[in-house]
């Protein structure tokens, strides 16, 4: 079972990401801070980072990046910011997305996608 | 108000959009993706009826998603925080594509949607692909819009030295008088009512600075009231001199 980290500054949205993704097969894990990112990563071996820019998703990327690891990164946002999307695959993400045009069951897709390259 | 001074109202601005953008998706994408799940059947099975009710919820945030976009565009675009990214763009592919997004919207509403291909193939541009992308949905939006017989023709050519793209409608039309109009900030033609609401009638206004952006322009001709409307969009084709003039300057 492929694990992801979900790390979003919403409750809700916390809450709807981790019901699609354990629906879809996935097993989720939720957290709140960046020490809590970096801490469930080190101790599940988790495969996916699901961040939105506002919990600090561009510091948070860059130093999963620094230390070497290349597990898929989405960085979640909204789309007036371009330069945001471009900033966040500088910093490593594998893809912005912009939250506001993605329904859960199409993030899933996204990620899956991600995961089979 | 002193240079310092303005320079710092500026960013208060730009900072309070961008709050603002953050704040008032937020719920707008929670509202959302619940209401997608539960259409899913990710709650438990819903019955027709609740499935009706709750796709009328879904596009009611939808709308309210892009009016949200619309309304933040202006503050944007006005402060000079639209950024632009130019890439080559194949013409073709883009209006193909957003044919083929408004071709549901169309047969709801007993519209013909045809696209004209180029006959040629087509030099690309330099351009903003998602910023041209947008304006071009948003013509071809009106377009069906304000057309309640007959329909849509998107067509593509190259005249001289430019790129065209005429969306030509057999809607509502517009006069001499409003012509001139349109482009401005919050114009609506008469006619349309005060109260249509699918839009603030912000879109061509900040579609003409886009455009201007892309060095290129969007105008209107029409024969007049109930007589069909052609928005036509140009794009100039550049020499690779003038492309590296044109990369150099945003660098
Ligand atoms: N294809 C069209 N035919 C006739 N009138 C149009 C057309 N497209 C736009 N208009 C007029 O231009 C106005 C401004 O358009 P727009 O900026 O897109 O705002 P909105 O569609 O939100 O009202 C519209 O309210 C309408 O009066
Ligand atoms: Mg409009």
């Amino acid at each position: 079972m492929p694990k992801i980290v979900i790390a979003e500054d919403d409750k809700f949205l916390v809450d709807l990401y981790q019901k699609k993704f354990s629906d879809s097969g996935f097993e989720v894990f939720v957290a709140s801070n960046e020490k809590e990112v970096f801490d469930i990563i080190e101790q599940e071996k988790a495969d996916v980072l699901l961040v939105s820019l506002i919990m600090g998703g561009l510091e948070i990327v860059k130093k999963i990046r620094q230390e070497g690891s290349n597990m898929k990164i989405i960085i979640t946002g909204y789309y007036d910011v371009t330069e945001d999307g471009k900033k966040a695959i500088e910093a490593g993400a594998d893809k912005f997305i912009d939250k506001s045009h993605f329904i859960p069951a199409e993030l899933v897709e996204e990620i899956k996608k991600l995961m089979e390259k | 108000m002193s240079q310092e001074e303005m320079m710092q109202l500026d960013k208060a601005k730009s900072e309070f959009i961008s709050i603002a953008s953050h704040q008032l998706r937020t719920p707008l994408t929670a509202v959302k993706g619940y209401v997608s799940m539960l259409l899913e059947g990710s709650y438990g099975k819903i019955d027709p009826k609740q499935h009706e009710v709750l796709k009328g919820v879904y596009d009611s945030n939808e709308r309210m998603v892009s009016l949200v976009e619309e309304l933040l565009d202006i503050p944007r675009i006005e402060l000079g925080k639209m950024d632009f990214t130019f890439a080559p763009e194949k013409l073709e592919v883009i209006c193909q594509e957003i044919v083929d997004t408004f071709v549901p919207k169309a047969k709801d509403k007993g519209l013909y949607l045809e696209y004209k291909k180029p006959k040629t193939v087509l030099p690309e541009l330099i351009i903003d692909g998602v910023k041209v992308r947008k304006v071009i949905s948003d013509i071809v939006d009106n377009a069906l819009r304000y057309t309640t017989k007959g329909g849509v023709t998107v067509k593509l050519e190259q005249v001289e030295k430019n790129i065209r793209v005429t969306i030509s409608d057999t809607g509502i039309g517009v006069s001499e008088e409003e012509n001139p109009k349109l482009f401005q900030k919050i114009s609506r033609a008469k006619g349309t009512s005060l109260f249509n609401p699918d839009g603030l009638g912000l879109n061509l206004y900040v579609d003409r600075l886009i455009m201007g952006k892309n060095g290129g322009k969007i105008f209107v001709e029409s024969e007049g009231k109930d007589r069909g409307a052609q928005f036509i969009i140009e794009l100039p084709v550049k020499t690779p001199e003038e492309i590296l003039e044109q990369v150099g300057d945003k660098k």
